[in-house]
């Protein structure tokens, strides 16, 4: 019984050794770029678009463009471009990759015409309806991402919506629609001398407004839903320049977070600076998976054959069906479980008077090693059988004269020369040992060699340790 | 792979065959004019009913009495006795046996009078105590002789010597039945 327990043991440590496999242990960034990232490492990837100079918008008259911002953004730009685990998208392909859009450019086609039916409209003098034409078309070019691409073109058209509504006499909508020209262009300006100087007014009115409550950030910076489909998984940054400062907002579908660095008095330090916060931000990226172990699940089922080496009588064949399972739950460890149900021939002698049914369960873990052609596998398991009547004799006799007959005792004494056997319970260890080849597709022939000892019996009928094989057809179901 | 499969299955096939109930079923003894001659064809002629479990032998005898005008004897009118083997023993192509209580025959059917029988009363009983058979043959002819042997408790006795007899096979099942002589009619 204790053998039996400590197999049992051996079965179910072996059943859950990949799961209390150790982990390993965690290890810094830093140490992982320094030991090198291996093939396969999956870099997160980072879409950084154009940067938006709202310090523009403190300038007075038309901007003649500034050197810190684009010496901060260089810098920063660099310090991303160097992080070998990140996937970066720099600004200029960013805008090519959303120009190359085949969708954005069929709708530009369509956004373009109701800009130039706008601007019809406006020099036509219908108002209205240039001022509704040019919003929507403006709402379009925002979807279309156009305004990174041509931001000029766009912010023109949200000022000229901004002129049709100023000079119909809606000067609220027309600040509203002159503010949304300045986030899409923060340099856009009107022209003394050509435009008209309440129109001029009016846009300075609104830059200075911007300035006051601080210039906010587009609407489209913290949007959750990726505005172009090649940003899907991608990490966002959006960069703005502000008056003493820049600021990156981090966009992805798990949230938005703002990073701000002070220009300083060294902006390429503070763009070195705020890139190292955002990249504190980002994930590291994942390393290649070892070579993962794909479960495997063989169904097998053929014949079954073997003779019982502890036996009253000469051996003879037991032969019968037989189904294997076998699920390779782990690299080379199967759980495996064989069932067959056979019937016995008789004996030379034939003092077996009665043909053995057994049945035969087996459950257990087992060993497999398999190539694209071959499989070897073994198995250790605990088996369950059950064995039908037994009736013995060994006198002629009473084997060749029935119940029936008169037969002189002396001849035959059926209650003295004849031993019977209730059916059995069998209870004890398996093993099996074979190979596989596979024929065709996921079909295999199998063949299979196992032997068997009882250890627990409900009635001792004298037959023990079945030793064998069988031949079967599989299938590799996945 | 054809091959591996054939030698795989083959020994699975061929499993259980072999010449373990070689001699099982019922032989007839030939006729004295056509077979090796037997001076007990002179009175009674023997019927085998075998059955061969390995180097085991065992069945029924049943003797009857020899029609001179050649008709078929084998017939239950003719039907005198019937006997149990003894200690039957086969060996390659031989095989040897006696006659369980030889002295005193069985009635070959249930309830069978004296009278039924196709021998006469002093014919019925025998004083050939212990016969015994020894024969050899193949699968459809078996020859040897037959020895009456010493009376139990006259092991001293001069047995005669044996006589020559022959047997063929001949279709049907062998007859397990040898009924005791039920005192209905003495």
């Amino acid at each position: 019984m204790s053998v039996a327990r400590a197999l049992l043991a051996v079965i179910a440590l072996g059943a859950l050794a990949p799961a209390a496999a150790p982990a390993a242990p965690a290890r810094g960034d830093a140490v992982r770029l320094n030991e090198g990232l291996p093939p396969g490492f999956r870099r997160p990837q980072v879409v950084v678009y154009p940067l938006l100079d709202q310090r523009a918008l403190a300038i007075e008259g038309e901007p003649d463009g500034q050197r810190a911002a684009p010496e901060a953004w260089s810098a920063f730009l660099d310090e991303l471009r160097a992080a070998r685990n990140l996937a970066i998208e720099m600004p200029g392909m960013t805008v090519r990759a959303i120009s190359d859009d085949l969708g954005y450019r069929r709708a530009l086609e369509l956004a373009l015409a109701a800009a130039e039916r706008g601007y019809r409209d406006y020099r036509d003098v219908r108002l209205d309806a240039a001022a509704d034409t040019l919003r929507e078309a403006v709402d379009t070019f925002v979807k279309l991402e156009h305004h990174v691409v041509a931001p000029r073109e766009v912010a023109r058209a949200a000022l000229t919506a901004g002129l049709a509504l100023l000079e119909s006499g809606r000067p609220v909508q027309a600040e509203r629609a002159f503010r949304r020209a300045l986030l899409l262009d923060p340099s856009l300006r009107l022209r003394p001398g050509y435009d008209l100087p309440r129109a001029i007014e009016a846009l300075d009115a609104a830059r200075r407004g911007l300035l006051t409550d601080g210039p906010p950030a587009p609407d489209d910076f913290s949007a959750r839903t990726p505005m172009s489909p090649h940003q899907a998984g991608a990490y966002v940054l959006r960069a703005r320049a502000l008056p003493g400062r820049l600021e990156v907002v981090i966009r992805s579908a798990g949230g938005v977070s703002v990073e701000s660095q002070p220009f300083g008095a060294d902006p390429a330090d503070a763009g070195s600076r705020l890139a190292s916060r955002v990249r504190a931000c980002l994930p590291f990226g994942r390393m290649p998976r070892p070579e993962g172990h794909r479960s495997k699940l063989f169904l097998e089922g053929g014949f079954d054959a073997y003779a019982f080496a502890e036996n009253p009588v000469e051996a003879f064949p037991n032969v019968g069906v037989a189904v294997h399972v076998s699920w390779v739950a782990a690299p080379h460890l199967s759980l495996d479980f064989h069932g067959s149900i056979s019937n016995g021939e008789r004996d030379p002698q034939e003092h077996l008077r009665r043909d053995i049914a057994t049945a035969r369960t087996a459950f257990g873990t087992g060993y497999a090693w398999s190539d694209e052609r071959f499989r070897v596998h073994g198995l250790l398991a605990v088996e369950v059988a059950t064995m039908s009547a037994v009736v013995l004799t060994t006198n002629p006799a009473c084997k060749f004269f029935g119940e029936d007959d008169e037969v002189p005792d002396v001849l035959c004494d059926r209650d003295q020369d004849i031993d019977t056997f209730d059916r059995v319970w069998l209870v004890g260890p398996a093993v099996s040992v074979g190979g596989s080849m596979r024929l065709v597709d996921q079909i295999f022939l199998s063949l299979r060699v196992t032997a068997a000892t009882y250890l627990v019996e409900s009635d001792d009928n004298g037959f023990g340790v079945p030793i064998g094989g069988s031949v079967a057809l599989g299938y590799r179901l996945f | 792979m054809h091959r591996l499969l054939f030698a795989t299955l083959l020994p699975l096939a061929l499993a259980g065959c072999g010449s373990e109930r070689e001699f099982s079923g019922v032989w007839r003894q030939m006729p004295c004019d056509e077979g090796p001659a037997s001076p007990d064809c002179s009175d009674f002629v023997y019927e085998l009913h075998i059955g061969r479990y390995g180097d085991q032998l065992t069945g029924i005898v049943v003797r009857y009495v020899y029609d001179r005008s050649g008709l078929d004897s084998f017939q239950r009118p003719k039907e005198c006795g019937c006997f149990f083997i003894e200690g039957g023993v086969a060996e390659g192509d031989e095989m040897r046996f006696r006659l369980h209580d030889a002295t005193t025959p069985r009635y070959p059917q249930p309830d069978t009078l004296d009278s039924d029988l196709g021998c006469q009363t002093g014919q019925f009983s025998t004083t050939c105590a212990g016969r015994r058979f020894r024969l050899e043959g193949d699968d459809e002819l078996m020859a040897g002789e037959t020895v009456c042997g010493c009376p139990a408790g006259q092991a001293d006795c001069e047995e005669p010597p044996g006589l020559p007899v022959a047997f063929e096979r001949v279709v049907g099942q062998p007859r397990t039945e040898c009924y005791e002589r039920r005192g209905i009619e003495q």
